[in-house]
């Protein structure tokens, strides 16, 4: 099993309601770690097999497995 | 005023006169003038011989004569039938006359080729002299207009998501400061340079320690949130973190410089692009680097990075000072959102660098991007428009450009 890190990008009509849905997603199997009440985001980690449940749970609009980022070498002349 | 007093130059005459006959009379007008010059003027031969030319389809004659021969003719009646008398004029054409064809094309080719060498040898001029002058600002600030501008981003709070900041950075001792570290481990003083350097684009002092000076929104609030590590790494949950942190604070603009590579025909983050909405909603706008995978020198191209692909961020372009698109500048190649929606200065860019360095020169969309998000700044506290009005703003004052839309959006930023 692979672990990943997703967001979840909660749906508008839960905005209200966004720690029950991060509570709802904790059930499911997801390893909540921030809940951005003003963005209404959720972050975290799943094993990948858990992603298609999750995108299921009430109030989830989206789930995007998380990328990274990463500048080049601090000395390059291209930033 | 001189010229006014100079008197007009009496008309060039050629000894000849024109007679201007009645309609109606015309062979009355040729008997009485005939009779005046004792010659007849029926006869072709001797009007050729004296210079004479009866224009009977006008009614005019034109003859040689001395002013007492034509006396008699003056009109003493309304039954003359001599109309006038006027001395014939030397007449100058006001164009050159007509050349035949392959002496006009070759005088078209000669002037495209002198307004081919006009174009070209005062651009290269300015270019030079807008390369050198960097002794008192950058060519950065110089080329978006931010050293006529009235603005300071007095009152506005930029949020610059990076590698942190250096805290102890001579040029922003007494400046407002609020940071947060979203990496773990890590404090936010910046071990990377990277942050601190598109601080002092943004949000950098009006008088240095040391000239040029560099930034633009000097009276900015700073909004230093560390969302990449000093290896310059980060993910999407840091940087997630870094803005709901900046909207929290009710920071109007949002600077990130920083994304990942994208393919052809990827499309944009709903994560991101529900963020950027949100955001826009609150009045917060979200500037983003375009990315620097092209390789233009190459004839290689590449999309818009994420997440400055997603249609509701700003995703900024960058140039050089010859006002050029930088050889490293993402383009907008994908649908969906991902088009470079305005440019900035973003080649040979001197900002702050941290301690003990202090200053330091180098290219990117990363160096872009918060010359836009500065210069954001500036409009949000003079015209006190937030979100999309203030992202509207920006692209309608960006000064158009003869470059692809593709590359540049709609032009280079200008301050207000």
């Amino acid at each position: 099993m692979t672990r990943v890190n997703v967001s979840i990008t909660v749906d508008d009509a839960y905005q209200d309601q966004i720690l029950e849905v991060a509570a709802a997603l904790q059930a499911t199997g997801m390893q909540v770690e921030q809940t951005l009440e003003t963005i209404g985001i959720i972050t975290g980690t799943c094993e990948s097999s858990q992603m298609d449940s999750l995108s299921h749970v009430a109030g989830v609009a989206n789930l995007e497995q998380g990328q990274a980022v990463q500048l080049p070498p601090s000395d390059s002349p291209l930033q | 005023m001189v010229d006014n007093l100079t008197p007009m130059a009496e008309p060039e005459t050629t000894g000849r006169y024109l007679v201007l006959l009645r309609e109606d009379a015309v062979d009355a007008g040729m008997q009485a003038l005939s009779e005046s010059m004792n010659l007849n003027l029926y006869s072709s031969e001797i009007a050729e011989n004296n210079n004479a030319v009866l224009l009977s389809e006008l009614g005019v004659v034109v003859v040689e004569a001395v002013p007492e021969q034509l006396s008699t003719l003056r009109i003493s009646n309304g039954n003359s039938p001599i109309l006038a008398i006027e001395p014939e004029q030397i007449l100058y054409a006001l164009e050159p006359p007509p050349l035949n064809r392959s002496a006009d094309y070759l005088i078209g080719y000669r002037d495209a080729i002198n307004h081919l060498v006009d174009k070209l040898l005062p651009s290269q001029q300015t270019a030079l002299m807008q390369a050198i002058d960097e002794a008192e600002t950058t060519w950065g600030l110089q080329a978006t207009k931010v050293l006529n501008s009235c603005s300071s981003g007095k009152g506005i709070k930029v949020a610059v998501l990076d590698t942190g900041f250096d805290l102890a950075h001579p040029d922003f001792i007494g400046r407002t400061v609020i940071s947060k570290s979203f990496i773990s481990g890590e404090a936010v003083q910046d071990g990377n340079g990277h942050g601190t350097h598109c601080i002092g684009t943004a949000c950098g002092s009006r008088r240095p320690t040391r000239l040029p000076r560099y930034g633009v929104a000097y009276n900015a609030e700073i909004y230093a949130g560390k969302v990449l590590s000093n290896q310059g790494s980060g993910s999407d949950s840091g940087i997630l973190q870094g803005i709901e942190w900046a909207l929290t604070n009710g920071c109007e603009v949002i600077s990130m410089s920083l994304g990942a590579s994208t393919q052809v025909g990827s499309t944009y983050s709903q994560v991101y692009e529900t963020v950027a909405q949100r955001a826009l909603q609150r009045g917060t706008l979200i500037v983003a680097a375009a990315g620097n995978e092209s390789r233009r020198d190459r004839n290689v191209t590449n999309p818009v990075g994420r997440p400055a692909n997603c249609p509701s961020i700003l995703a900024v372009g960058a140039l050089d000072s010859d006002v050029q698109i930088a050889y490293f500048s993402n383009r907008g190649i994908n649908p969906d959102g991902g088009q470079v929606d305005i440019a900035g200065p973003g080649v040979n860019i001197y900002s702050s660098w941290p301690m003990p360095t202090q200053y330091r020169s180098i290219s990117g969309t990363s160096m872009a991007t918060p010359h836009v998000a500065g210069i954001a700044a500036l409009y949000a506290e003079e015209f006190g428009l937030r979100g999309q009005e203030l992202w509207n703003l920006l692209v309608k004052t960006a000064r158009r450009l003869s470059l692809a839309s593709e590359d540049v959006g709609a032009g280079i930023v200008q301050a207000p």
